[in-house]
């Protein structure tokens, strides 16, 4: 596994056979999530890419680090926030990147509960709520993390996530069942 | 309400796979005696355990790799490329749909190419267009061929020759990092490497229009002798001549410099000899030189242009060290 304490022993040992491992099995990941922030896939994708840049070049402190996947992730989102700092005419705006995150898109086969037109009711109430709410839940489904994970990842605690995750479960909820009511009418 | 923030609590975690087994337990009592939350419910585990984000296709590792110079090997070209295929297709099907399906009964199906040369390689390509292509060392183009639409794209990684056929309806592009070049039938060089801040045009034959991405806005057009250097970090242009008579002469094995400092000769020399050159000052970097060289090895070459204009040198197992004399 790339991120085994073993192979992030050998990374920081400059072993590139196991960095590269590590940055195919994260890379479609970290993409995803800094697409999010940043909605244009060639600076996204730069982004990513420095941040391993500058995980190989600071390698030896490597195993220092408790969790790396929840590392590269906050160091993504560093990245995109800095860059959408810069990018911003109005420096005065207060930003914590979080206000504006775009849920990635979903492909889903049809199934006994689910069909194309309920994908759609849960993809509009995933845009409608809360933003740091939405970031909480996009981590956990799509980018398979952790509450722990999260948490470190938003700077918030677990028992927030938790928070989060039940509210956007339950709006989502929520929407197929207003649907559902509709129908019956 | 309580015992519904209990319940979407276990699923959360359920989702998450982070459920203990009497919580299970748990959250299946809750589940039956929940009749018309059920649905829901199961909706909301199909679409955590089968909905999945649209795949983009990358190329960050090899891009990694190049910045850190650790890419000297094929190997992991032809993984990504693999990837690339495999994304590409699926890519392909889903948005051509079912005409994407009758078109890949077709030999002409479009399909992403990856035209790739290894360190101290030049290779020579010719497009379905007819446009013809010499990549240099450790450089690649992606493209999706045949061409269709209103323009033929390509990406470059690296550095490319370009003899373009031309085509007044589909206009020729290449994209780059934050620049785009577009021409309609004519000649020119870009070079546009990974650890390198400038980027740098030469035209031969033709006009060629360089575009800047969104966050510069700036464009310019080249004339036939000129050469443009595009840094991405302010969205500068600066124009000059590049004073070649052959076009692009890396294709054979020629390095050729016109007017050119230090700083940007090493990153070619790097490349050429497969080695890192590093130079310590600006006072060193910002000397510049107008030489030619085919087949001098690489001490002779800092040797010839530290005597026009003096700088030391130093070689060693893991590269050469660059000072200014002072």
């Amino acid at each position: 596994m790339p991120f085994s304490k073993h192979s992030i022993h050998l990374i920081s040992e400059g072993n590139e056979k196991k960095f590269r491992c590590l940055m195919e099995f994260i890379s479609d990941d970290l993409l995803l999530f800094a697409m999010g922030f940043i909605r244009k896939k060639e600076i996204a994708e730069e982004i990513v890419s420095d941040v391993f840049v500058k995980t190989w070049k600071t390698r030896s402190n490597l195993t220092e680090i408790e969790n790396l996947k929840a590392y590269l992730f906050v160091s993504v989102k560093n990245s995109c926030i800095s860059h959408i700092r810069k990018n911003r005419k109005e420096n005065l705006i207060t930003l914590d990147g979080f206000d504006d995150y775009l849920a990635p898109t979903v492909e889903c086969p049809e199934s006994e509960y689910i069909n194309n037109e309920k994908l759609n009711e849960i993809y509009l109430a995933i845009e409608q709520l809360p933003p740091k709410c939405k970031l909480a839940f996009s981590l956990a489904k799509f980018n398979g993390l952790k509450y722990k994970e999260i948490a470190e990842v938003m700077e918030i605690s677990e028992k927030t996530v938790n928070n989060h995750l039940v509210f956007a479960l339950k709006k989502l909820s929520e929407s197929l069942g207003i649907r559902k009511k509709k129908l019956r009418k | 309400m309580r015992k519904k923030d209990k319940l979407y609590e276990l699923l959360a975690k359920e989702l998450n796979s982070t459920l203990s087994p009497e919580e299970k337990a748990l959250l299946n009592d809750s589940l039956a005696n929940n009749e018309p939350e059920n649905e829901q419910v199961n909706a909301l585990r199909d679409f955590w355990n089968k909905a999945y984000p649209q795949h983009f296709s990358h190329t960050i590792t090899a891009r990694t790799e190049k910045k850190l110079g650790l890419t000297y090997r094929t190997n992991s070209f032809t993984r990504s490329q693999f990837v690339y295929k495999i994304a590409a297709s699926v890519l392909l099907l889903l948005s051509l749909g079912l005409s994407g399906l009758l078109f890949l009964k077709d030999h002409n199906s479009p399909s992403l190419m990856e035209y790739h040369s290894n360190t101290r390689e030049v290779k020579q390509f010719e497009l379905s267009d007819g446009t013809k292509i010499w990549l240099n060392g450790g450089s690649y183009i992606l493209a999706v061929e045949p061409f269709s639409g209103e323009s033929r794209n390509v990406k470059l990684y690296g550095e490319a020759y370009f003899e373009v056929a031309p085509n007044a309806e589909m206009p020729f592009i290449v994209e780059t990092r934050h620049l785009t070049t577009k021409v309609l039938g004519t000649a020119f060089n870009i070079s546009s490497w990974p650890d390198s801040k400038v980027q740098q045009i030469e035209l031969y034959e033709g006009k060629v229009k360089l575009e800047a991405d969104e966050n510069w806005e700036n464009e310019i057009v080249l004339t036939p002798g000129q050469r443009a250097r595009f840094n991405a970090e302010n969205g500068d242009f600066q124009i000059g001549e590049h004073g070649k008579s052959t076009a692009a002469a890396w294709r054979n094995g020629i390095l050729n410099f016109y007017n050119e400092e230090l700083f940007s000769i090493v990153l070619q020399l790097e490349k050429k000899f497969e080695t890192r050159v590093l130079v310590s000052d600006s006072e060193a970097g910002k000397l510049r030189f107008t030489a030619e060289f085919s087949d001098e090895p690489l001490e002779k070459i800092l040797l010839l242009l530290s005597e026009a204009k003096a700088f030391k040198y130093n070689i060693t197992e893991q590269g050469v060290l660059i000072q200014s004399v002072n």
